[in-house]
Protein backbone atom coordinates (compact mmCIF):
# COMPACT_ATOMS: atom_id res chain seq x y z
CA UNK A 1 0.00 0.00 0.00
CA UNK A 2 1.49 3.11 -1.00
CA UNK A 3 0.99 6.25 1.44
CA UNK A 4 1.31 9.52 -0.46
CA UNK A 5 2.22 12.67 1.78
CA UNK A 6 1.68 15.70 0.06
CA UNK A 7 3.58 19.36 0.47
CA UNK A 8 1.82 22.26 -0.08
CA UNK A 9 4.20 24.73 -1.70
CA UNK A 10 3.34 27.56 0.66
CA UNK A 11 0.61 27.65 3.71
CA UNK A 12 -2.45 28.81 3.36
CA UNK A 13 -3.38 31.77 1.26
CA UNK A 14 -6.16 33.40 0.04
CA UNK A 15 -6.28 33.06 -4.01
CA UNK A 16 -9.24 35.68 -5.90
CA UNK A 17 -10.37 32.79 -7.89
CA UNK A 18 -13.47 30.83 -6.53
CA UNK A 19 -15.51 27.50 -8.16
CA UNK A 20 -18.73 28.73 -7.87
CA UNK A 21 -21.75 26.56 -8.31
CA UNK A 22 -24.43 27.33 -11.07
CA UNK A 23 -26.93 24.63 -11.12
CA UNK A 24 -27.23 22.37 -8.97
CA UNK A 25 -27.91 18.12 -9.30
CA UNK A 26 -28.36 15.11 -7.10
CA UNK A 27 -24.54 13.88 -7.91
CA UNK A 28 -23.50 17.83 -6.56
CA UNK A 29 -25.48 16.81 -3.01
CA UNK A 30 -22.85 14.10 -2.88
CA UNK A 31 -19.85 16.81 -3.72
CA UNK A 32 -21.16 18.94 -0.97
CA UNK A 33 -21.85 16.94 1.73
CA UNK A 34 -19.00 14.63 1.47
CA UNK A 35 -19.75 10.94 0.53
CA UNK A 36 -19.68 8.71 3.91
CA UNK A 37 -17.02 6.73 3.94
CA UNK A 38 -16.61 4.12 6.73
CA UNK A 39 -13.04 5.53 7.21
CA UNK A 40 -10.30 3.29 8.34
CA UNK A 41 -7.22 5.04 7.71
CA UNK A 42 -4.83 2.81 7.03
CA UNK A 43 -1.78 3.42 9.02
CA UNK A 44 -0.35 0.63 10.25
CA UNK A 45 -0.01 0.01 13.96
CA UNK A 46 -0.94 2.42 16.58
CA UNK A 47 -2.75 4.66 14.33
CA UNK A 48 -6.02 3.02 13.07
CA UNK A 49 -8.70 4.98 13.92
CA UNK A 50 -12.24 4.71 12.84
CA UNK A 51 -13.36 8.02 12.82
CA UNK A 52 -11.62 11.12 10.98
CA UNK A 53 -12.23 13.40 13.83
CA UNK A 54 -10.21 11.08 15.83
CA UNK A 55 -7.19 11.88 14.19
CA UNK A 56 -6.63 15.27 15.76
CA UNK A 57 -3.79 16.05 17.12
CA UNK A 58 -2.49 12.18 16.93
CA UNK A 59 1.13 11.82 16.20
CA UNK A 60 1.84 9.87 13.12
CA UNK A 61 5.40 9.29 12.52
CA UNK A 62 8.94 10.69 12.12
CA UNK A 63 10.08 12.05 9.00
CA UNK A 64 13.86 12.26 8.44
CA UNK A 65 15.96 12.66 4.92
CA UNK A 66 18.52 10.95 3.97
CA UNK A 67 21.95 12.33 2.40
CA UNK A 68 20.42 12.10 -0.96
CA UNK A 69 17.63 13.76 0.09
CA UNK A 70 15.28 11.03 -0.18
CA UNK A 71 12.33 11.08 2.64
CA UNK A 72 12.46 8.23 5.32
CA UNK A 73 9.07 7.57 7.44
CA UNK A 74 9.00 5.81 10.68
CA UNK A 75 5.41 5.09 11.45
CA UNK A 76 4.55 2.55 14.20
CA UNK A 77 6.68 -0.87 13.45
CA UNK A 78 7.22 0.11 9.83
CA UNK A 79 9.71 2.67 8.07
CA UNK A 80 8.84 3.98 4.92
CA UNK A 81 11.42 5.01 2.19
CA UNK A 82 10.49 7.78 -0.19
CA UNK A 83 10.68 9.80 -2.83
CA UNK A 84 10.09 13.64 -3.54
CA UNK A 85 8.12 13.99 -6.98
CA UNK A 86 6.36 16.78 -8.41
CA UNK A 87 2.64 16.41 -8.96
CA UNK A 88 2.00 15.57 -13.13
CA UNK A 89 -0.87 17.84 -12.35
CA UNK A 90 -1.21 20.57 -9.55
CA UNK A 91 -3.80 19.82 -6.79
CA UNK A 92 -5.96 22.71 -5.72
CA UNK A 93 -7.07 23.16 -2.46
CA UNK A 94 -10.57 24.39 -1.99
CA UNK A 95 -12.42 25.62 0.45
CA UNK A 96 -16.35 25.81 1.28
CA UNK A 97 -17.62 29.51 1.72
CA UNK A 98 -21.08 30.74 3.18
CA UNK A 99 -21.58 28.07 5.23
CA UNK A 100 -24.34 29.61 7.04
CA UNK A 101 -26.69 29.88 3.35
CA UNK A 102 -28.84 26.51 3.54
CA UNK A 103 -29.35 27.76 -0.36
CA UNK A 104 -27.80 24.98 -2.49
CA UNK A 105 -27.41 26.36 -5.77
CA UNK A 106 -25.30 28.81 -4.31
CA UNK A 107 -22.45 27.02 -2.98
CA UNK A 108 -19.14 28.69 -3.73
CA UNK A 109 -15.56 27.27 -3.28
CA UNK A 110 -12.29 29.68 -2.16
CA UNK A 111 -9.29 28.77 -3.74
CA UNK A 112 -6.65 28.72 -0.66
CA UNK A 113 -3.50 26.40 -1.53
CA UNK A 114 -2.25 25.01 -4.21
CA UNK A 115 -0.14 21.56 -3.99
CA UNK A 116 2.98 20.84 -7.04
CA UNK A 117 5.02 18.49 -4.98
CA UNK A 118 4.81 15.11 -2.96
CA UNK A 119 6.53 12.96 -0.95
CA UNK A 120 5.55 9.36 -2.10
CA UNK A 121 5.99 6.51 0.47
CA UNK A 122 5.80 2.71 -0.01
CA UNK A 123 5.60 0.46 3.10
CA UNK A 124 8.37 -2.04 3.71
CA UNK A 125 7.73 -3.93 7.28
CA UNK A 126 10.04 -3.78 9.93
CA UNK A 127 10.24 -5.58 13.32
CA UNK A 128 10.47 -3.67 16.47
CA UNK A 129 12.66 -6.71 17.56
CA UNK A 130 15.23 -4.96 19.73
CA UNK A 131 12.65 -2.85 22.00
CA UNK A 132 10.92 -5.97 23.29
CA UNK A 133 14.19 -7.83 24.10
CA UNK A 134 15.06 -4.35 26.33
CA UNK A 135 12.14 -5.37 27.92
CA UNK A 136 12.43 -8.90 29.15
CA UNK B 1 2.77 14.33 23.94
CA UNK B 2 5.64 16.09 22.38
CA UNK B 3 8.23 13.95 21.62
CA UNK B 4 11.89 14.33 21.94
CA UNK B 5 14.79 13.89 20.19
CA UNK B 6 16.13 10.86 22.16
CA UNK B 7 12.87 8.64 21.45
CA UNK B 8 13.19 9.96 17.64
CA UNK B 9 16.53 8.57 17.85
CA UNK B 10 15.78 5.48 19.76
CA UNK B 11 13.20 4.64 17.25
CA UNK B 12 15.57 5.34 14.28
CA UNK B 13 18.54 3.25 15.96
CA UNK B 14 15.65 0.29 15.94
CA UNK B 15 14.85 1.18 12.88
CA UNK B 16 18.70 0.02 11.75
CA UNK B 17 19.64 3.75 11.06
CA UNK B 18 21.88 5.94 12.72
CA UNK B 19 21.94 9.42 12.74
CA UNK B 20 25.07 9.72 10.41
CA UNK B 21 22.75 7.99 7.85
CA UNK B 22 20.33 11.12 7.80
CA UNK B 23 20.52 14.59 7.62
CA UNK B 24 20.36 16.89 10.77
CA UNK B 25 16.67 18.02 10.66
CA UNK B 26 14.14 15.55 12.17
CA UNK B 27 10.30 15.73 11.93
CA UNK B 28 7.80 14.65 13.65
CA UNK B 29 4.37 14.60 12.04
CA UNK B 30 1.41 15.64 13.90
CA UNK B 31 -2.41 16.54 12.89
CA UNK B 32 -3.73 19.70 13.43
CA UNK B 33 -6.45 19.75 16.61
CA UNK B 34 -9.19 20.01 13.90
CA UNK B 35 -8.07 18.04 11.16
CA UNK B 36 -9.91 19.42 7.73
CA UNK B 37 -13.11 18.45 7.16
CA UNK B 38 -13.13 16.72 3.54
CA UNK B 39 -16.67 18.33 3.23
CA UNK B 40 -15.78 21.59 3.48
CA UNK B 41 -12.29 21.81 2.25
CA UNK B 42 -11.32 19.27 -1.42
CA UNK B 43 -8.81 18.77 -3.03
CA UNK B 44 -9.15 19.76 -7.15
CA UNK B 45 -6.87 18.61 -9.54
CA UNK B 46 -5.76 21.74 -12.31
CA UNK B 47 -3.65 21.25 -15.32
CA UNK B 48 -1.12 23.99 -15.67
CA UNK B 49 -3.22 26.41 -17.92
CA UNK B 50 -6.29 26.00 -15.33
CA UNK B 51 -3.59 26.85 -12.55
CA UNK B 52 -2.32 29.94 -14.26
CA UNK B 53 -6.04 31.00 -15.22
CA UNK B 54 -6.72 30.74 -11.18
CA UNK B 55 -3.82 32.38 -10.15
CA UNK B 56 -5.00 35.19 -12.10
CA UNK B 57 -8.58 35.62 -10.39
CA UNK B 58 -10.87 33.83 -12.70
CA UNK B 59 -13.29 32.11 -11.35
CA UNK B 60 -14.20 28.12 -12.01
CA UNK B 61 -18.13 27.59 -12.67
CA UNK B 62 -19.38 24.01 -11.60
CA UNK B 63 -22.98 23.18 -13.14
CA UNK B 64 -25.21 20.27 -13.10
CA UNK B 65 -27.08 18.95 -15.04
CA UNK B 66 -29.46 15.80 -15.80
CA UNK B 67 -28.10 12.77 -14.05
CA UNK B 68 -24.81 12.85 -12.88
CA UNK B 69 -23.53 14.74 -15.55
CA UNK B 70 -21.57 17.66 -14.00
CA UNK B 71 -19.53 19.84 -16.21
CA UNK B 72 -16.64 22.77 -14.77
CA UNK B 73 -16.17 25.93 -16.79
CA UNK B 74 -13.71 28.55 -17.35
CA UNK B 75 -14.65 31.29 -18.86
CA UNK B 76 -13.85 29.88 -22.23
CA UNK B 77 -13.54 26.19 -21.67
CA UNK B 78 -15.88 23.00 -20.39
CA UNK B 79 -14.79 20.34 -18.46
CA UNK B 80 -16.28 17.17 -17.54
CA UNK B 81 -16.09 17.00 -13.51
CA UNK B 82 -15.48 13.77 -11.93
CA UNK B 83 -14.53 12.09 -8.62
CA UNK B 84 -11.19 9.89 -8.16
CA UNK B 85 -11.05 7.80 -5.05
CA UNK B 86 -7.31 6.33 -4.35
CA UNK B 87 -6.62 3.43 -2.22
CA UNK B 88 -3.57 5.49 -1.49
CA UNK B 89 -3.89 8.47 2.19
CA UNK B 90 -2.88 11.29 0.75
CA UNK B 91 -1.73 13.78 3.71
CA UNK B 92 -1.91 17.12 3.50
CA UNK B 93 0.57 19.31 5.35
CA UNK B 94 2.11 22.21 4.53
CA UNK B 95 6.22 22.90 3.03
CA UNK B 96 8.83 21.44 5.84
CA UNK B 97 10.47 24.91 6.76
CA UNK B 98 7.03 25.90 8.36
CA UNK B 99 8.09 23.69 10.93
CA UNK B 100 8.19 24.62 14.75
CA UNK B 101 11.30 23.80 16.50
CA UNK B 102 10.78 21.26 19.39
CA UNK B 103 14.74 20.74 20.37
CA UNK B 104 17.74 21.38 18.79
CA UNK B 105 21.35 19.61 19.93
CA UNK B 106 24.85 20.63 17.85
CA UNK B 107 24.44 17.79 15.76
CA UNK B 108 20.74 16.99 15.60
CA UNK B 109 17.42 19.08 15.45
CA UNK B 110 13.80 18.19 16.11
CA UNK B 111 10.62 20.12 14.49
CA UNK B 112 6.84 19.19 14.74
CA UNK B 113 5.59 19.38 11.30
CA UNK B 114 1.63 20.44 10.93
CA UNK B 115 -1.02 17.69 8.87
CA UNK B 116 -3.53 19.26 8.49
CA UNK B 117 -5.98 16.38 6.84
CA UNK B 118 -6.07 13.00 5.66
CA UNK B 119 -8.01 12.46 2.12
CA UNK B 120 -8.75 9.45 -0.23
CA UNK B 121 -10.56 11.37 -2.33
CA UNK B 122 -10.01 14.20 -4.85
CA UNK B 123 -11.32 15.64 -8.05
CA UNK B 124 -10.48 15.75 -11.13
CA UNK B 125 -11.22 17.73 -14.60
CA UNK B 126 -10.96 16.07 -18.46
CA UNK B 127 -10.95 18.93 -21.33
CA UNK B 128 -14.15 18.27 -23.10
CA UNK B 129 -16.63 19.46 -25.74
CA UNK B 130 -19.91 20.93 -24.24
CA UNK B 131 -23.32 19.16 -26.08
CA UNK B 132 -24.91 22.52 -26.71
CA UNK B 133 -27.75 20.81 -28.69
CA UNK B 134 -29.17 21.86 -25.32
CA UNK B 135 -28.52 25.80 -26.48
CA UNK B 136 -30.78 25.38 -29.61
CA UNK B 137 -33.61 23.38 -28.14
CA UNK B 138 -33.85 25.93 -25.06
CA UNK B 139 -34.31 28.43 -27.76
CA UNK B 140 -36.76 26.61 -29.86
CA UNK B 141 -39.14 26.77 -27.07
CA UNK B 142 -39.66 30.40 -28.01
CA UNK B 143 -39.72 30.81 -31.73
CA UNK B 144 -39.43 34.42 -32.93
CA UNK B 145 -41.93 34.68 -36.38
CA UNK B 146 -41.48 38.04 -37.28
CA UNK B 147 -42.43 40.96 -35.37
CA UNK B 148 -45.92 41.85 -36.42
CA UNK B 149 -46.56 37.80 -35.21
CA UNK B 150 -45.47 38.30 -31.40
CA UNK B 151 -48.23 37.28 -29.35
CA UNK B 152 -47.25 39.21 -26.31
CA UNK B 153 -45.96 42.62 -25.19
CA UNK B 154 -43.99 41.00 -22.86
CA UNK B 155 -40.37 40.04 -24.21
CA UNK B 156 -39.95 36.15 -24.12
CA UNK B 157 -36.87 34.24 -24.45
CA UNK B 158 -33.98 33.34 -22.62
CA UNK B 159 -31.82 35.92 -21.51
CA UNK B 160 -27.72 35.43 -22.01
CA UNK B 161 -27.68 34.90 -18.08
CA UNK B 162 -29.94 32.40 -18.20
CA UNK B 163 -28.39 30.62 -20.72
CA UNK B 164 -25.23 30.76 -18.77
CA UNK B 165 -27.29 28.68 -15.81
CA UNK B 166 -28.69 26.16 -17.78
CA UNK B 167 -26.01 25.43 -20.21
CA UNK B 168 -23.63 23.26 -19.55
CA UNK B 169 -21.13 25.41 -21.15
CA UNK B 170 -18.80 27.92 -21.17
CA UNK B 171 -19.56 31.71 -21.65
CA UNK B 172 -17.27 31.69 -24.89
CA UNK B 173 -18.61 28.80 -26.29
CA UNK B 174 -22.37 29.37 -25.64
CA UNK B 175 -21.59 33.29 -27.28
CA UNK B 176 -20.17 31.34 -30.07
CA UNK B 177 -22.72 29.20 -30.74
CA UNK B 178 -25.47 31.77 -30.39
CA UNK B 179 -23.62 33.32 -33.83
CA UNK B 180 -23.56 30.34 -35.50
CA UNK B 181 -26.95 29.09 -34.89
CA UNK B 182 -30.17 31.36 -36.07
CA UNK B 183 -30.71 32.72 -32.98
CA UNK B 184 -31.58 36.54 -31.83
CA UNK B 185 -31.41 39.05 -28.85
CA UNK B 186 -35.34 40.60 -29.22
CA UNK B 187 -35.89 42.97 -26.13
CA UNK B 188 -32.91 41.70 -24.05
CA UNK B 189 -33.82 38.09 -24.50
CA UNK B 190 -32.90 35.43 -26.62
CA UNK B 191 -34.69 33.59 -29.14
CA UNK B 192 -34.47 31.03 -32.34
CA UNK B 193 -35.71 32.60 -35.38
CA UNK B 194 -38.70 30.57 -37.01
CA UNK B 195 -37.61 28.96 -40.22
CA UNK B 196 -40.77 29.88 -41.86
CA UNK B 197 -39.99 33.55 -40.59
CA UNK B 198 -36.47 33.59 -42.20
CA UNK B 199 -37.86 31.85 -45.75
CA UNK B 200 -40.04 34.42 -45.54
CA UNK B 201 -37.20 37.07 -44.95
CA UNK B 202 -34.77 35.79 -47.88
CA UNK B 203 -38.27 35.54 -50.07
CA UNK B 204 -38.97 39.07 -49.65
CA UNK B 205 -35.28 40.65 -49.89
CA UNK B 206 -35.72 38.63 -53.45
CA UNK B 207 -39.32 39.80 -54.36
CA UNK B 208 -37.62 43.48 -54.07
CA UNK B 209 -34.57 42.65 -56.31
CA UNK B 210 -36.36 40.96 -59.09
CA UNK B 211 -38.87 44.02 -58.88
CA UNK B 212 -35.83 46.36 -59.14
CA UNK B 213 -33.93 44.02 -61.45
CA UNK B 214 -30.72 44.04 -59.41
CA UNK B 215 -28.67 41.29 -58.48
CA UNK B 216 -27.72 40.75 -55.10
CA UNK B 217 -24.01 41.39 -55.59
CA UNK B 218 -24.93 45.03 -57.08
CA UNK B 219 -26.70 46.23 -53.97
CA UNK B 220 -25.00 47.64 -50.72
CA UNK B 221 -25.45 46.21 -47.07
CA UNK B 222 -26.83 49.80 -46.31
CA UNK B 223 -29.70 48.72 -49.49
CA UNK B 224 -30.55 45.60 -47.88
CA UNK B 225 -31.09 47.78 -44.24
CA UNK B 226 -33.03 50.19 -45.71
CA UNK B 227 -35.28 48.15 -47.43
CA UNK B 228 -35.78 45.32 -44.68
CA UNK B 229 -36.24 48.09 -42.14
CA UNK B 230 -40.04 48.07 -43.32
CA UNK B 231 -39.61 43.77 -42.58
CA UNK B 232 -38.52 43.63 -39.27
CA UNK B 233 -36.28 44.96 -36.17
CA UNK B 234 -32.92 46.21 -36.98
CA UNK B 235 -30.96 43.47 -34.95
CA UNK B 236 -32.74 40.75 -36.79
CA UNK B 237 -32.27 41.86 -40.55
CA UNK B 238 -28.62 41.95 -39.53
CA UNK B 239 -28.92 38.50 -37.87
CA UNK B 240 -30.13 37.29 -41.24
CA UNK B 241 -27.62 38.85 -43.31
CA UNK B 242 -25.18 36.75 -41.38
CA UNK B 243 -26.22 33.70 -41.97
CA UNK B 244 -27.38 33.86 -45.50
CA UNK B 245 -24.47 36.75 -47.08
CA UNK B 246 -21.49 36.68 -47.42
CA UNK B 247 -20.39 40.57 -46.44
CA UNK B 248 -16.84 41.60 -47.94
CA UNK B 249 -16.56 45.58 -47.34
CA UNK B 250 -19.49 46.88 -49.17
CA UNK B 251 -20.64 44.09 -51.54
CA UNK B 252 -22.74 41.11 -50.97
CA UNK B 253 -23.21 37.58 -52.15
CA UNK B 254 -25.73 34.78 -51.15
CA UNK B 255 -24.41 31.95 -49.27
CA UNK B 256 -25.37 29.49 -51.53
CA UNK B 257 -25.43 26.17 -49.11
CA UNK B 258 -27.35 28.27 -46.20
CA UNK B 259 -30.43 29.76 -48.60
CA UNK B 260 -30.42 26.01 -49.78
CA UNK B 261 -30.59 24.30 -46.89
CA UNK B 262 -33.32 27.07 -45.53
CA UNK B 263 -35.14 26.62 -48.48
CA UNK B 264 -34.96 22.66 -47.88
CA UNK B 265 -35.34 22.85 -44.14
CA UNK B 266 -38.46 24.99 -45.07
CA UNK B 267 -40.13 22.53 -47.74
CA UNK B 268 -39.44 19.42 -46.60
CA UNK B 269 -41.00 19.38 -42.82
CA UNK B 270 -45.01 19.18 -44.13
CA UNK B 271 -44.36 15.84 -45.95
CA UNK B 272 -41.60 14.34 -43.88
CA UNK B 273 -40.85 12.19 -47.00
CA UNK B 274 -41.20 13.76 -50.78
CA UNK B 275 -41.00 12.35 -54.26
CA UNK B 276 -37.04 13.44 -55.23
CA UNK B 277 -38.36 15.01 -58.21
CA UNK B 278 -41.06 17.24 -57.00
CA UNK B 279 -38.86 17.73 -54.08
CA UNK B 280 -35.96 18.85 -56.51
CA UNK B 281 -38.23 21.11 -58.48
CA UNK B 282 -39.83 22.94 -56.21
CA UNK B 283 -36.92 23.82 -54.54
CA UNK B 284 -34.90 24.77 -57.25
CA UNK B 285 -37.68 27.26 -58.52
CA UNK B 286 -37.81 28.92 -55.11
CA UNK B 287 -34.49 29.71 -54.86
CA UNK B 288 -33.68 33.02 -55.23
CA UNK B 289 -31.72 34.99 -58.24
CA UNK B 290 -28.25 33.79 -58.37
CA UNK B 291 -28.40 30.77 -56.00
CA UNK B 292 -28.38 27.25 -57.14
CA UNK B 293 -29.62 24.65 -55.43
CA UNK B 294 -26.97 21.47 -55.12
CA UNK B 295 -27.75 17.90 -53.83
CA UNK B 296 -24.79 18.27 -52.21
CA UNK B 297 -26.36 21.08 -49.87
CA UNK B 298 -28.77 18.62 -48.49
CA UNK B 299 -25.90 16.92 -46.63
CA UNK B 300 -26.69 17.52 -43.38
CA UNK B 301 -30.32 18.74 -43.44
CA UNK B 302 -32.46 15.29 -45.82
CA UNK B 303 -31.09 12.35 -47.15
CA UNK B 304 -31.99 10.95 -51.03
CA UNK B 305 -33.02 7.42 -50.53
CA UNK B 306 -32.93 6.10 -54.23
CA UNK B 307 -32.97 2.89 -53.76
CA UNK B 308 -37.32 3.29 -52.82
CA UNK B 309 -39.86 3.30 -55.92
CA UNK B 310 -39.85 6.23 -56.55
CA UNK B 311 -36.90 7.87 -54.92
CA UNK B 312 -37.42 10.01 -52.09
CA UNK B 313 -36.24 12.69 -50.16
CA UNK B 314 -36.46 12.38 -46.19
CA UNK B 315 -36.29 15.22 -43.61
CA UNK B 316 -33.50 14.76 -41.24
CA UNK B 317 -31.52 17.56 -40.23
CA UNK B 318 -28.34 17.03 -38.28
CA UNK B 319 -29.69 19.43 -35.14
CA UNK B 320 -32.24 16.82 -34.49
CA UNK B 321 -30.42 13.93 -33.73
CA UNK B 322 -29.00 12.96 -30.54
CA UNK B 323 -25.95 14.31 -29.33
CA UNK B 324 -24.85 10.78 -27.68
CA UNK B 325 -22.43 8.93 -30.89
CA UNK B 326 -23.91 5.70 -30.65
CA UNK B 327 -27.60 6.97 -30.64
CA UNK B 328 -26.95 9.01 -33.44
CA UNK B 329 -25.06 6.60 -35.53
CA UNK B 330 -28.61 4.48 -34.92
CA UNK B 331 -30.86 7.03 -36.47
CA UNK B 332 -28.31 7.51 -38.85
CA UNK B 333 -28.15 3.91 -39.86
CA UNK B 334 -31.64 3.05 -39.80
CA UNK B 335 -32.38 5.67 -42.12
CA UNK B 336 -29.79 4.69 -44.47
CA UNK B 337 -27.90 1.39 -44.16
CA UNK B 338 -24.50 2.26 -46.10
CA UNK B 339 -23.18 5.96 -45.88
CA UNK B 340 -20.43 7.43 -47.94
CA UNK B 341 -18.11 9.49 -45.51
CA UNK B 342 -19.28 12.59 -47.44
CA UNK B 343 -22.29 12.12 -47.06
CA UNK B 344 -22.02 11.40 -43.10
CA UNK B 345 -19.54 13.79 -42.09
CA UNK B 346 -22.35 16.77 -41.68
CA UNK B 347 -24.07 14.27 -39.51
CA UNK B 348 -21.11 12.99 -37.56
CA UNK B 349 -18.71 16.38 -37.93
CA UNK B 350 -20.73 17.86 -34.65
CA UNK B 351 -20.06 14.98 -32.25
CA UNK B 352 -16.08 15.42 -32.61
CA UNK B 353 -13.51 16.73 -30.67
CA UNK B 354 -9.67 17.03 -30.30
CA UNK B 355 -9.33 13.21 -29.98
CA UNK B 356 -11.43 11.92 -32.21
CA UNK B 357 -12.03 13.52 -35.89
CA UNK B 358 -15.10 11.95 -38.45
CA UNK B 359 -12.90 8.79 -39.13
CA UNK B 360 -11.73 7.95 -35.97
CA UNK B 361 -14.98 8.18 -34.58
CA UNK B 362 -16.68 6.23 -37.25
CA UNK B 363 -13.98 3.73 -37.31
CA UNK B 364 -14.45 3.25 -33.78
CA UNK B 365 -18.60 3.17 -33.62
CA UNK B 366 -19.11 2.01 -37.38
CA UNK B 367 -18.50 -0.75 -39.70
CA UNK B 368 -16.39 -0.01 -42.96
CA UNK B 369 -16.62 -1.72 -46.43
CA UNK B 370 -16.03 -1.23 -49.65
CA UNK B 371 -17.93 -2.00 -52.62
CA UNK B 372 -16.34 -0.91 -56.11
CA UNK B 373 -13.65 0.45 -54.46
CA UNK B 374 -15.87 3.17 -52.76
CA UNK B 375 -15.86 2.77 -48.74
CA UNK B 376 -18.57 3.12 -47.25
CA UNK B 377 -19.85 3.00 -43.75
CA UNK B 378 -22.88 0.88 -41.68
CA UNK B 379 -23.71 0.29 -38.50
CA UNK B 380 -21.80 -2.28 -36.02
CA UNK B 381 -24.98 -4.14 -34.69
CA UNK B 382 -27.41 -4.29 -37.53
CA UNK B 383 -26.19 -7.10 -39.58
CA UNK B 384 -27.34 -7.03 -43.43
CA UNK B 385 -28.14 -9.34 -45.53
CA UNK B 386 -27.43 -8.14 -49.35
Amino acid sequence: MLLFVLICNLSFKNYNSRIITITYNYWLQYFYEGKCKSSSNQFQGDLETKSEEALGSKLIGDLHFNHEGHPIMIIGHHILHGKVQDLDKPLVVITKENDNVPDENNVTYGVTAVIKKKMIFKTRPKPIVGEMIKKL
Amino acid sequence: MERNLQQVNTILNLAKLTESDIKKESHVLQFIPQILDSKQVKLLEVNKDTLEYIKSGECLFIKGGEDAHVVVCSNSKTFEFKEAETSNSLLLMPSLNHGKLIEATESRTLKKQEVFGVYHTYYEMRLTKPKLQSLRNALAKYPYKGKNSELSKDAVGLSFTELKNIIQASEEEIINRLEEIPAAKIRGKWRLLDVGFLFGWVSYLDSILREKQLSLEEVTPLNVEDWMGLYDIADVNSKCMSLFMEVDDDSLKWKSAAVSQLFALYLLPELRAFDSKDFFTAWQQSMPVGVTANEEDLNGVALVDYDSTPSLVKYLPEFELPEDINERLDILFRNRTKWTLQAITPYVQPLTDNNLNVAALLTKYARSSTINGVKYYSSKYITQTE
